[in-house]
C-alpha cells in the first residue's frame, strides 16, 4: 500500500472518530443547519410529487359561506372558553392545595401542511411547513383534523420553516395508550420495525395477558409519565389480540390514513409557549397563519 | 478535477433522490436509491484517497439527511435505538473499499462484474442499516416484506448502474482525456 494511501486511511479514520464523538447537541445542531439549507429541495420535491395540494375546488360563494359559519363558530367557542378558563383556574388551585403534580396544558395548536413524505430511510417521517419561526419545538404531538394522533416532532429535524414529524407507524414513535377508561387495558403503541413505510398497521404492546380485548374497541392516548402526548386523543381501533409469553399485544388500525395526510396540527402547551417565545412570533401571529 | 466534481455530483444526486417516489406493492414497495448507487459507482472510478474522501462526504450527507433522533418516549426518557450520527460514514467507507476492489476491471472496461457488485453492494448497504437497527433496538426481527423490499430496491437500483458507469466514464474522458489515466493511477 502506498504511503499516501495509508495517510489518507488514517485521516479518514480520525475524521470518523471525531464524528462519532460529537455530542448529541452538536450532531443535532449540524443536522438542523443542514436541513435548513436543504429545505428548498425538500419543498420542491414535495411540490413535484403532488404532496402540497394548493388547489381548492370550491367556488368563492361557497368559501364565503363557510367563512361566515366559521366566524360564528369562533365567536361561540371564544365565549364558551371564558367558562373553561374559570374552571381551569379553579382546578389548578385545587390541585395545588392537594399537592398534585402539575399537568401540562395542551391548549394551543399550530396548523401545518405536509409538504413531503420521506421514503428513503427505514424511518417513517413526513416534513411539515412549520418550524421554529412558528413556535414548533421538539417532541410536540401532531394530530389531524379529527384529533387523532399523527406523530410527534423530531428533535433534530427542526429548521426555521420546516419540521420533521415521526409518524405513529414508526417503531420508535412510542405512545402510552389505553382502551376506554379501563386502568388494566393499558399498553404502549408503536409501529412495526422497518415496515413504517409499507404497512399502515401498528401494535399495542405490553398488555396484561389476563384480559380479553374487545375487537373494534377504540384506543386513546394515556398521558404517561413523560406527558409527551395529552390524554384522550384518538389512536385507532383494535383489530385482533395476539397472545404472547409474558405479555399480550394487539394489532391496531390507526384512525389516521397516513397515505392521505395533508393538513395537520401541532399541539403546544403554555410551557412550550414560554420556551419558544425567545425564537418565534407571538401566539396571535401564529394563530393568524393558515396552512 | 474529476475527484472534486465527484463531491459536487454526490450533492446534486442527494437532491435528486428527494424527487424519487417509492414504488407500489407490485415492486414490493422498492425505491431507487440513486444516491447510494451513485456513490458505489463513483467509488470504483476514483483512486484510493479520493474514494475515502467521497465515502466520508457521502456518509456525512446521508446521516445529515436521515440520522433521526426519536426524542422522548412515554416515560419521558429519551428513546434508545437511533443509529448514531456517523454510522453511515462507516458503512459507506466499508462499501467504498468493497467497490474499489473491482477498479482494475473498470479500467479495462469490463463492466459486468462491477455492475453486479453494485447491486450486491446496495443490498449489503440496506442490510447493514437494518441489522444495525436490530442491534440498537435490542431484539432481532426480519419480516419477509423487509427482505422483499431490500431485494426490490437493490434490483431497481442496479438497473441504473450501467447508465451511471457510462456517465462517470464519459465525464472522466471529457475532463482528463481518458479514464484509464485520468484518475490518479
Amino acid at each position: 500500500m502506498k504511503q499516501f494511501n495509508v495517510v489518507a486511511l488514517l485521516v479518514f479514520l480520525g475524521a470518523l472518530v471525531w464524528v462519532f464523538f460529537l455530542t448529541p447537541e452538536s450532531a443535532a445542531g449540524l443536522r438542523s443547519t443542514f436541513l435548513g439549507w436543504f429545505s428548498p429541495v425538500v419543498k420542491a420535491a414535495g411540490a413535484v410529487q403532488g404532496e402540497t395540494d394548493t388547489g381548492d375546488p370550491r367556488s368563492r360563494e361557497e368559501l364565503l359561506t363557510e367563512v361566515r359559519q366559521l366566524e360564528e363558530e369562533v365567536f361561540n367557542l371564544r365565549f364558551r372558553q371564558r367558562e373553561y378558563t374559570n374552571l381551569e383556574n379553579e382546578n389548578a388551585r385545587l390541585r395545588a392545595d392537594l399537592g398534585f403534580k402539575k399537568n401540562k396544558r395542551y391548549n394551543l395548536t399550530i396548523p401545518a401542511q405536509v409538504i413531503k413524505r420521506n421514503r428513503t430511510s427505514w424511518w417513517s417521517t413526513v416534513t411539515i411547513n412549520r418550524g421554529t419561526d412558528h413556535q414548533v419545538t421538539k417532541d410536540l404531538p401532531v394530530i389531524n383534523r379529527s384529533h387523532a394522533v399523527v406523530g410527534k416532532v423530531i428533535p433534530n429535524g427542526l429548521t426555521k420553516t420546516t419540521a420533521e414529524v415521526l409518524l405513529l407507524t414508526d417503531e420508535q414513535c412510542k405512545v402510552a395508550a389505553r382502551i376506554g377508561r379501563s386502568v388494566s387495558m393499558r399498553g404502549i403503541v408503536a409501529g412495526y420495525r422497518g415496515l413504517g413505510n409499507l404497512t399502515p398497521e401498528i401494535r399495542l404492546n405490553f398488555l396484561d395477558p389476563d384480559i380479553l380485548l374487545p375487537a373494534g374497541a377504540m384506543l386513546y392516548t394515556d398521558e404517561g409519565e413523560g406527558q409527551v402526548f395529552p390524554s384522550n386523543l384518538l389512536i385507532g381501533r383494535v383489530l385482533r389480540q395476539l397472545k404472547g409469553d409474558y405479555y399480550d399485544s394487539a394489532v391496531i388500525e390507526p384512525q389516521v390514513d397516513f397515505a392521505k395526510l395533508d393538513s395537520v396540527f401541532v399541539i403546544r402547551t403554555t410551557d412550550d409557549e414560554e420556551e419558544a417565545d425567545a425564537v418565534g412570533p407571538t401566539v396571535e401571529e401564529t394563530a393568524s397563519i393558515t396552512p | 478535477m474529476y475527484a472534486a466534481l465527484s463531491f459536487v455530483m454526490l450533492f446534486v444526486v442527494l437532491c435528486l433522490q428527494e424527487f424519487i417516489p417509492r414504488l407500489g406493492e407490485s415492486a414490493s414497495y422498492g425505491i431507487v436509491l440513486l444516491f447510494p448507487v451513485w456513490f458505489l459507482c463513483t467509488a470504483v472510478t476514483l483512486p484510493y484517497p479520493a474514494m475515502l474522501g467521497v465515502s466520508f462526504f457521502a456518509g456525512l450527507l446521508w446521516d445529515l439527511r436521515h440520522a433521526i433522533d426519536p426524542g422522548l418516549g412515554p416515560s419521558g426518557d429519551a428513546i434508545a435505538g437511533a443509529t448514531p450520527f456517523g454510522m453511515n460514514i462507516l458503512f459507506f467507507g466499508l462499501l467504498g473499499h468493497l467497490m474499489h476492489g473491482v477498479r482494475p476491471l473498470y479500467k479495462k472496461r469490463q463492466m459486468g462484474f462491477p455492475i453486479l457488485l453494485t447491486g450486491a453492494g446496495l443490498f449489503l448497504f440496506r442490510l447493514l442499516e437494518y441489522l444495525f437497527l436490530n442491534f440498537r433496538r435490542g431484539n432481532f426481527q426480519f419480516p419477509q416484506p423487509v427482505f422483499r423490499e431490500m431485494c426490490s430496491t437493490a434490483l431497481l437500483s442496479m438497473i441504473l448502474a450501467p447508465l451511471i458507469y457510462f456517465i462517470l466514464w464519459w465525464l472522466g474522458r471529457v475532463i482528463h482525456g481518458h479514464p484509464r489515466y485520468a484518475h490518479g493511477d
